[in-house]
């Protein structure tokens, strides 16, 4: 497979741009300075949409749906709702469940587009994680494990005793759930079973995995470590040792899968952008490099575009059009 | 042991941990309002648990709630602090980042998970580097503990003097001279690396506190810091310091055991290892650091001429340590 992968805007922002989602064609930009910005598709127009009291610690994106929470506790919700009362300290974590939002702070997860609903302490810890598992579950991951959480019921079961998980990505095919953790290991555990498996030898903290959209492969990245796993039809992964991708000199610092094709993007320190067909071959089909460190990738929802930001505050529109070759 | 440079090339950001316990934010704004005046050019943070107790220029204070996470459930020296390598990389991974950075260390947490984090954390590793370790102590209530016999310290409290690259004794001016210099030899032989002072009683420039790189490389320990009494006790609340001291090679296979073995035996009880050592084969020393269960080395090629010597050095600080046996299993490395 060779990948045609093209820079087609450069932007510069203001500051360092550290989470980046797609709504649609709408590419919603968080700076570390507190701008919340959006760029229309195709103009390429950028304008801020609000600008929050610190620097932002999470983004979500749904249909039609936005949400950013900040390191002081502020919210940003599209379309705008009637908030709860502000709590101090860190937004960890958000994420799109649904038609719900929801959002961690401290040890508590809220669903704050149910006015009724009060914060609840899963006995995760310290909450470091959220996603959605299907259009009702979310899974949530802390310092002492995950748990599963009904946001249209607000049950909460199935919690597993864990080491700190760092990272979550669901399996597209709703089989299972990755998680890093902060020693080296990967965990995939299906919901509801409790049965997990985990897959170890990573050099250093699981901050980067994401699923094949087929759900086909688990990408999973550490330090300069590149690696795929194929999973059974369970979703569960049973071989010893994992695929190696070699391409990066310098530690990875962000990692998407395209939600279209059987495409992974990953991204270093040293500006280095990698796209790679993971399933097909073990080196990158496509490269390009940024000015700065890498720290946010997000995947148009066609699966045509990439879009890059850096620390220093260097924004790059990227299209890609994968072709095979015969 | 591995070590590993910086991967993006960059100046690493130097980070002085201020572990003063309820004294430590107004320390905080004591010497940032004092390297405000004295470099008002370098770009220098606050990183802090709690809000600052005076009032400090816009953008120079950040406050983040501790989050302390674990590697396996339980262990208390695989203890990461998540909310610092947030705080650090947000402060540094900017289009004009910071250059200097004093983190607050809150008076309820440990100062090991912290160095250990500092030291072992890949990002933070590309990114900073621990340049010291600055606690306060407060005079009347050492001396008070001294004068009806208490211990010396809570071990929270011991632990941080134990490591320190500078003390900073408060309220002197409400001890007597003789007092103070009782409190001021008791933490003195409680800390081999130190330097110790009562800004009350003589000046003290901030410039001494920072810029020290101490725990890269061979320890700073003078002679006479060298010499003084070494306190062996069996009793795991007191953080004592071994110093190993061979002249000549070590053998490198030895060397090397007797680092694993000295993490395996005490690694949760490892408050700070740090030398340079002379092994056969190599041109240059081997400087060596480390907390709890963590170590790395680099050559000391990389540090200016006049700072290298031949003798091999590691002081080992630690609660509970054997002393006697730290040492003389370091001089049987010596290579034949």
């Amino acid at each position: 497979m060779l990948t045609g992968v093209d820079v087609v805007r450069r932007v510069q922002l203001a500051d360092a741009c550290r989470h980046l989602k797609w709504n649609g064609d709408r590419l919603i930009l968080a700076c570390d300075d507190g701008a919340l910005m959006v760029s229309e598709h195709p103009s390429g127009f950028l304008y801020q949409l609000s600008h929050l009291g610190s620097a932002p610690t999470t983004l979500s994106t749904g249909p039609d749906r936005v949400i950013c929470g900040a390191l002081d506790g502020s919210l940003y919700v599209s379309p705008p709702i009637t908030l709860p009362a502000r709590r101090q300290g860190r937004v960890t974590a958000s994420a799109c469940v649904g038609a719900h939002l929801v959002v961690a702070q401290g040890h508590e997860v809220h669903v704050i587009t149910d006015p009724f609903r009060e914060p609840v302490d899963l006995g995760v810890g310290a909450i470091t994680a959220v996603d959605s598992v299907t259009g009702v579950m979310a899974v949530v991951a802390g310092c002492s494990g995950v748990a599963w959480y009904d946001v249209t019921s607000a049950v909460h079961d199935g919690r597993i005793e864990l080491p700190t998980i760092v990272s979550v990505a669901t399996d597209p095919l709703q089989r299972c759930v990755a998680l890093g953790d902060l020693g080296g290991s990967v965990h995939v555990v299906q919901a509801g079973t409790e049965e997990a498996v985990e897959l170890t030898g990573y050099p250093d903290r699981v901050d980067l995995l994401d699923w094949l959209c087929s759900g086909t492969g688990l990408c999973v990245a550490a330090d300069d470590e590149l690696t795929l796993w194929r999973p059974d039809d369970s979703g569960l992964i049973h071989h010893d040792q994992p695929e190696q991708l070699v391409g990066h000199d310098a530690t990875i610092t962000a990692l998407a899968a395209s939600p279209c094709d059987e495409l992974v993007a990953t991204a270093d320190v040293s500006g280095v952008v990698q796209v790679w067909a993971p399933t097909w071959v073990d080196l990158p089909v496509g490269s390009l490099r940024v000015n700065g460190i890498v720290l946010a990738l997000a995947w148009r929802p066609d699966g045509r575009a990439l879009a890059v930001s850096t620390s220093r505050g260097e924004l790059a529109l990227v299209e890609v059009v994968p072709t095979v070759a015969v | 042991m591995s070590g590993r440079g910086d991967s993006s090339g960059s100046k690493l950001v130097p980070v002085t941990v201020i572990a003063g316990g309820d004294e430590a934010p107004t320390l905080a704004v004591r010497m940032s309002t004092a390297l405000r005046q004295t470099r008002p050019e370098e770009r220098l943070l606050v990183i802090a648990e709690s809000a600052p107790p005076e009032p400090v220029p816009a953008g120079m204070w950040l406050t983040m709630e501790a989050v302390e996470g674990e590697r396996s459930p339980g262990c208390p020296c695989c203890r990461g602090r998540l909310d610092v390598v947030a705080a650090l990389r947000l402060a540094i991974e900017r289009p004009t980042p910071v250059e200097r950075i004093l983190l607050v260390l809150g008076a309820e947490r440990d100062l090991m998970p912290l160095t250990q984090t500092l030291l072992c954390d890949p990002d933070l590793r590309r990114l900073a580097e621990l340049d010291g370790v600055v606690t306060s102590v407060d005079a009347v209530s050492m001396a008070t503990r001294l004068a009806m016999d208490l211990p010396t310290a809570d071990r929270r409290t011991m632990e941080r003097v134990a490591v320190a690259d500078s003390i900073v004794i408060a309220r002197a001016t409400d001890v007597t001279p003789e007092v103070l210099h009782r409190v001021a030899r008791t933490l003195r032989t409680l800390n081999r690396f130190g330097y110790v002072a009562a800004p009350a009683v003589e000046p003290l420039d901030v410039g001494t506190l920072i810029d020290l790189r101490a725990w890269h490389g061979a320890p700073h320990l003078g002679p006479a810091l060298m010499n003084e009494p070494i306190i062996v006790e069996d009793d795991d609340d007191l953080a004592v310091t071994v110093m190993c001291e061979v002249e000549g090679e070590l053998d490198p296979t030895a060397v090397d055991e007797w680092f694993d073995r000295l993490i395996s035996q005490y690694a949760s009880r490892l408050l700070r290892v740090q030398g340079a050592v002379t092994v056969q084969g190599e041109e240059h020393r081997v400087c060596c650091r480390g907390v709890g269960s963590f170590a790395v080395s680099h050559s000391e090629d990389e540090h200016p001429a006049d700072q290298r010597s031949h003798t091999s050095v590691v002081a080992v600080v630690g609660f509970g340590l054997d002393a006697d046996a730290v040492r003389q299993e370091f001089e049987a490395t010596r290579a034949m």
